[in-house]
C-alpha cells in the first residue's frame, strides 16, 4: 500500500504509467498520518469494492469483512483523517497536513494479496531492515545518518516494530499474539502451506508455534498446484501456434487447477478470516520495498546506491552487508516475482480463469495484440523456474520431491475402490519442501 | 474383291503405322502441355494461397473473442490499481480516469485518443447503456444512480478501458455538469445539447 501511496503522490489519478513513485514525501510523512491513511485504504475496499463483474462477489471471503471492521466514517473522515493529499503547487517536505479529499479517497484501489508479502519476506528484508533499525537506534556502528533517514527510522519503528494506536484495523498483536513476524508466518503457512526459508529470529531451534496453532487445515497442496498450473500455462504457450500436430494443451485442465487454487486460499478466508492479517503484512512489506525500490535517503546513506536501473535486490544485499545478513540468493526473482503473481493470484481467487474460455488468456499470444496476461505468466515461468529450480518449461522432467510427495495434481486413472479409512489426523509435518531456496 | 498384291499391302500399312505414330506423338504432346499448363495452374493457385494467408496475418482478427478481451481488459486495470503499470518497457494502462458521479449524472474527463463507444455497467453485470464518444470527448450521461463501472471500447469493439465511477457528494465538485436531468441518457461534449 505504501509503493502504492508514493505512486498517488506523484499520479493521484493512477493513469499515468510513467509516472515516478515519490518515496522522499511519503517517508517524511509523519507516522500518525500514514497510519490513518492506511484506516481510510482499508475502509475503501480493496479487492471487496471491485465489481464482481456479474458473478458472485467472493473477495476476502465475505466482502463485508471491510465494512465491519473499518473505522466509523465519521470519525475516519472527521478528527482521525490522514491528511495527506497533494497540495496544489505540487509536494513539499514534510508535507501539511492537508484538507480532504486524502489520495486515493474515491478510487478503487486495492492492496497486494498475501503472497506478495510471503516472497518479498522471503528475502530476509524485514531480518535486514529489522538490524538497520537496531544499529541506528542503539549506537553508532552505521554511519550517522541524514536527517531523512533519522525520520524514516522513526517512523519504520512507530509503524512496525511497536504496537500500532489502539483500535487502527493495523494493530494485530496483543498478549495472546505479541510477535508480528510470528503472526505473518502463521498466515503464510495456513494460505500456502509453506514456510520462510529462514527461522525466526531469537526462536529456539524447531520451535515453530505459528504451525501448531494453525491445527491441520494449512493448504500444503498449494505448491504442488500451483507449479502444476505453471507447467500447463507454459505448455499451452509453447503449443500456441501448434495449427497441424498433436496439440497437448487442456484449458479445461488449466481453469480447473484455477478453480481448485481458488476454492484453496477461500476456504482459508471464510468468513473474512486472515483479512486483516493480510492488510497488515502486505502494508509492512510494501514499506521496505518502496525503501530500496530507488536510491532513497536510506540507500544512500547506507552507501548502496545502484543507480536509476538498479535492482531492489543488489540494494538489499548491499544493506545487509552493513548489518552482516545476506539476502536470499534468489531474491532478485523474488522481488519481481512479488509483483506479477498477486494480481494472478487474487484473479484465481476471484474466479475469473475458472472457466476454460477465459483460462485461455493465460496462454494465448499469437495474434493477440497485448496478451498481458499470458506476458506475465510467461515471465513468473521464467522467474518462477529460476527462483526455486523446478523444471517447469521442460515437460520431461518431473522433480522427484513431487513424485514422493504423493498423488500428481491430476490423476492418471480412477480409484480402483472405495479409500482406505484415513488416518487419525495429524499436525502437518514441518515444510521442508520450501517454495523458494534461500 | 480381288487380293493387292504383297508390296502394296505393306506400303499401305507403313503408312497407316506411319501416321499412327504421328497422332500418338501428338497426343502424348498435347497430354505433356496440358500437364504442364496444370500445373503451372496449381502453382498459381498455392501462390494465391500464399498471398492471403500473408494479407490475413497482416490484418489479424484476435483470436480471443470479446469476453476474454474484457478478462484481459481487467487484469490489466487490477494491476494498476495495484499500482503496476508494465515491466521491461511494457507500459499497460487498463484504468480510465475516475468519472464522477454527482446526483445521478456521470461525467467523464477527456477519453483515450482510440475510443469510439463507452458502455455502463450496472453492480450485477448488467449493461446499463452503450453511447458512441471518440478519443478526446467529455461525454456525461444522466440519470444513472446504478453504476458500477464503466467500460470504453475502440473502433474495433475491443474494450481497452475501465473505470470505476467516484460519487461525489452534489455540491463539492467544481467540474461543471449543467445537464438538465432526462429520464433517458444521453451523451455530449461537455456541455448540455
Amino acid at each position: 500500500m505504501f509503493r502504492m501511496l508514493a505512486r498517488l503522490i506523484a499520479d493521484p489519478t493512477l493513469t499515468t504509467s510513467t509516472a515516478v513513485p515519490d518515496a522522499a514525501t511519503l517517508f517524511a510523512t509523519h507516522p500518525i498520518q500514514l497510519s490513518r491513511w492506511l484506516e481510510e485504504a482499508w475502509a475503501g475496499g480493496g479487492v471487496a469494492n471491485w465489481p464482481a463483474f456479474g458473478v458472485q462477489n467472493v473477495a476476502l471471503g465475505d466482502p463485508a469483512v471491510v465494512r465491519r471492521l473499518q473505522l466509523p466514517d465519521g470519525l475516519r473522515n472527521d478528527t482521525l483523517r490522514s491528511g495527506i493529499a497533494v497540495p496544489s503547487g505540487g509536494p513539499v517536505i514534510p508535507p501539511d497536513f492537508e484538507p480532504p479529499p486524502a489520495l486515493g479517497n474515491g478510487l478503487t484501489l486495492a492492496w497486494d494479496h498475501l503472497i506478495y508479502a510471503y516472497l518479498l519476506e522471503s528475502t530476509g528484508i524485514v531480518e535486514i531492515f529489522a538490524e538497520v533499525l537496531r544499529r541506528y537506534l542503539v549506537g553508532e556502528t552505521l554511519d550517522a545518518p541524514s536527517i531523512d533517514t533519522l525520520v524514516w527510522a522513526r517512523a519504520s519503528e512507530e509503524l512496525f516494530f511497536r504496537d500500532p494506536p489502539l483500535f487502527h484495523i493495523g494493530g494485530l498483536t496483543s498478549q495472546l499474539r505479541p510477535d508480528a513476524r510470528a503472526i505473518r508466518r502463521n498466515a503464510y503457512w495456513r494460505m500456502f502451506g509453506s514456510d520462510l526459508p529462514h527461522p525466526l529470529p531469537g526462536a529456539a531451534a524447531g520451535e515453530q508455534p505459528w504451525k501448531r496453532d494453525a491445527g491441520a487445515v494449512a493448504n500444503t497442496r498449494f505448491l504442488e498446484l500451483w507449479t502444476e498450473l505453471l507447467r500447463q500455462v507454459w505448455m499451452g504457450i509453447e503449443n500456441d501456434r501448434n495449427q497441424v500436430g498433436t496439440n497437448p494443451t487442456d484449458p479445461s485442465y488449466v481453469a480447473y487447477l484455477c478453480q481448485t487454487l481458488g476454492e484453496m486460499l477461500r476456504l482459508r478466508r471464510r468468513g473474512g478470516m486472515l483479512a486483516r492479517e493480510e492488510f497488515s503484512a502486505v502494508t509492512a512489506l510494501s514499506w521496505f520495498h518502496l525503501t530500496v525500490e530507488s536510491d532513497t535517503a536510506v540507500v544512500h546513506d547506507l552507501r548502496a546506491t545502484a543507480g536509476g536501473v538498479g535492482n531492489p535486490a543488489d540494494r538489499l544485499a548491499a544493506i545487509g552487508q552493513r548489518v552482516g545478513i545476506a539476502p536470499a540468493r534468489h531474491a532478485r526473482e523474488l522481488f519481481e516475482l512479488a509483483d506479477l503473481v498477486s494480481p494472478v493470484l487474487w484473479f484465481i481467487e476471484l474466479d475469473q480463469f475458472s472457466s476454460p474460455a477465459n483460462a485461455e488468456t493465460l496462454f494465448r499470444i499469437f495474434g493477440v495484440v497485448n496478451p498481458v496476461v499470458a506476458r506475465t505468466m510467461i515471465r513468473i515461468v521464467d522467474l518462477w523456474q529460476s527462483a526455486t529450480g523446478e523444471r517447469i518449461k521442460d515437460s520431461a522432467v518431473r522433480a522427484p520431491q513431487r513424485a514422493a510427495a504423493g498423488t500428481p495434481a491430476q490423476p492418471t486413472r480412477l480409484p480402483a475402490g472405495p479409500a482406505p479409512a484415513p488416518a487419525p489426523a495429524t499436525l502437518s509435518p514441518n515444510g521442508s519442501s520450501s517454495a523458494v531456496r534461500a | 474383291m480381288a487380293d493387292k498384291p504383297p508390296g502394296e499391302q505393306s506400303a499401305a500399312a507403313t503408312a497407316v503405322n506411319e501416321r499412327l505414330l504421328e497422332l500418338l506423338e501428338q497426343v502424348v504432346a498435347n497430354q505433356a502441355v496440358q500437364a504442364t499448363a496444370n500445373l503451372q495452374d496449381e502453382i498459381a493457385e498455392r501462390l494465391r494461397a500464399a498471398v492471403q494467408y500473408r494479407d490475413s496475418r497482416d490484418h489479424a482478427v484476435s483470436p480471443l473473442g470479446y469476453d476474454q478481451l474484457q478478462i484481459e481488459l481487467r487484469f490489466m486495470a487490477l494491476s494498476n490499481s495495484l499500482g503496476r503499470f508494465g515491466s521491461h518497457g511494457e507500459r499497460d494502462v487498463g484504468l480510465l480516469p475516475a468519472p464522477e458521479l454527482i446526483d445521478g449524472t456521470l461525467s467523464f474527463q477527456p477519453l483515450p485518443p482510440d475510443a469510439a463507444s463507452v458502455i455502463l455497467f450496472r453492480a450485477d453485470g448488467g449493461q446499463l447503456i452503450e453511447i458512441d464518444a471518440a478519443g478526446g470527448e467529455t461525454p456525461f450521461v444522466t440519470d444513472v444512480p446504478d453504476v458500477a463501472w464503466v467500460q470504453v471500447n475502440n473502433i474495433n469493439g475491443d474494450p481497452i478501458r475501465l473505470g470505476f465511477p467516484q460519487r461525489v457528494p452534489a455540491g463539492v465538485s467544481g467540474r461543471p455538469t449543467g445537464a438538465a436531468r432526462r429520464s433517458h441518457t444521453r451523451s455530449g461534449n461537455a456541455g448540455p445539447t
